[in-house]
């Protein structure tokens, strides 16, 4: 079976190393960014079942990015992390689409939770795109 | 600093759970490089040491407003304000520096003195651009000191006067008053 693979997004570079080790002893494939036009290029290259996404980072901050991916895959899930969540952080973070918004220090148990939820919308939201597709082609054809 | 804080403590909380692993499998008999837990080690004490820098900061900005009216040693204020401040820069992509600079004593009001400082940087970072830098200068003008604040998006600066302490031998003492003027001309009046 294939490894759910995570993008982690953080310029906390001690904060990746020790997150994505633990992610990584738990069979998740991971790949680290530390800024948001680097992670838009990564997504641009893989098909990536969750990303975790900190929302301060340096030029390009965690909402923008958010943005830029979900302009890049519209399917993308993300979870958005912040040392200093407030509510209208998370309605920002929300209304711009992301999956969910923890605040750090996070539990490593409870972000694997909304990841697996996140592979699972993924594979609904491909599973769901492939019957549209199909149908279109169905209608295009005429069969 | 509490945002710059709760990095540190998610870090080591990391950290800890890393080292919750690696017992973990240890206790079911397993191999765990020491190599591993050494690179843990160092990553703890690197953040410790960070979050105690931040501490010692933040608590010498807290008791610089116990005395309002008191002598101080400006350079080591500004540079400890810097130090507050940094992340800012950094999240702006900012480079913040210091300008041309003179060791003098401040008398005054220290604490309204990083306000109007803190301002005046705030105001320079929201002009600014990705790559631009900002140099903060401390000189001594007469009586006064003065703090200038230049940025590549503005270069003809911001000026913050404070009371610079009199100097010299016997007898001298500080000048009274705990004026702070932004002004890129007018220096606080005498007492």
């Amino acid at each position: 079976m294939a490894k759910v693979r995570v993008l982690l997004v953080d310029d906390e570079e001690d904060f990746t190393a020790g997150l994505s080790e633990r992610m990584e002893e738990r069979g998740l494939d991971v790949d680290v960014s530390d800024n948001g036009p680097d992670a838009i290029e990564k997504v641009r290259g893989k098909g990536f079942d969750a990303v975790v996404l900190d929302l301060a980072m340096p030029g390009m901050d965690g909402i923008e990015t958010l943005k830029r991916l979900l302009g890049e895959n519209p399917d993308l899930q993300v979870i958005l992390l912040t040392g200093r969540a407030t509510v209208r952080d998370g309605v920002k973070a929300m209304s711009a689409g992301a999956l969910e918004f923890l605040e750090k220090p996070v539990d490593l148990e409870v972000l694997m939770t909304k990841i697996q939820e996140a592979q699972v919308n993924r594979v609904l939201l491909t599973e769901k795109r492939a019957e549209e597709a199909i149908t279109d082609i169905l209608h295009k054809k005429g069969w | 600093v509490t945002h710059e804080l709760n990095n540190v403590f998610s870090t080591i909380d990391q950290a800890a759970g890393m080292l919750g692993d690696l017992a973990a499998r240890a206790a079911a008999g397993g191999a765990v490089d020491p190599e591993r837990l050494e690179t843990v080690g160092a990553r703890i004490d690197r953040q410790v040491k960070r979050g105690v820098e931040i501490v010692s900061r933040f608590n010498r900005f807290a008791h610089s407003a116990d005395e309002p009216d008191s002598e101080f040693d400006a350079a080591e204020l500004l540079e400890n304000l810097m130090g507050l401040v940094r992340r800012f820069a950094d999240l702006a992509k900012v480079r913040l520096g210091r300008g041309d600079w003179q060791e003098l004593r401040g008398a005054g009001d220290a604490f309204r003195l990083q306000e109007a400082v803190y301002v005046s940087l705030q105001e320079l970072l929201r002009l600014s651009s990705e790559g631009d830098q900002i140099a903060i200068g401390l000189e001594r003008e007469g009586g006064s000191g003065v703090v200038t604040l230049t940025g590549t998006a503005r270069p003809e600066g911001e000026r913050v006067y404070f009371h610079a302490a009199a100097t010299g031998g016997a007898g001298a003492g500080k000048e009274r008053g705990g004026s702070v003027a932004i002004s890129t001309s007018d220096r606080p009046e005498k007492e």
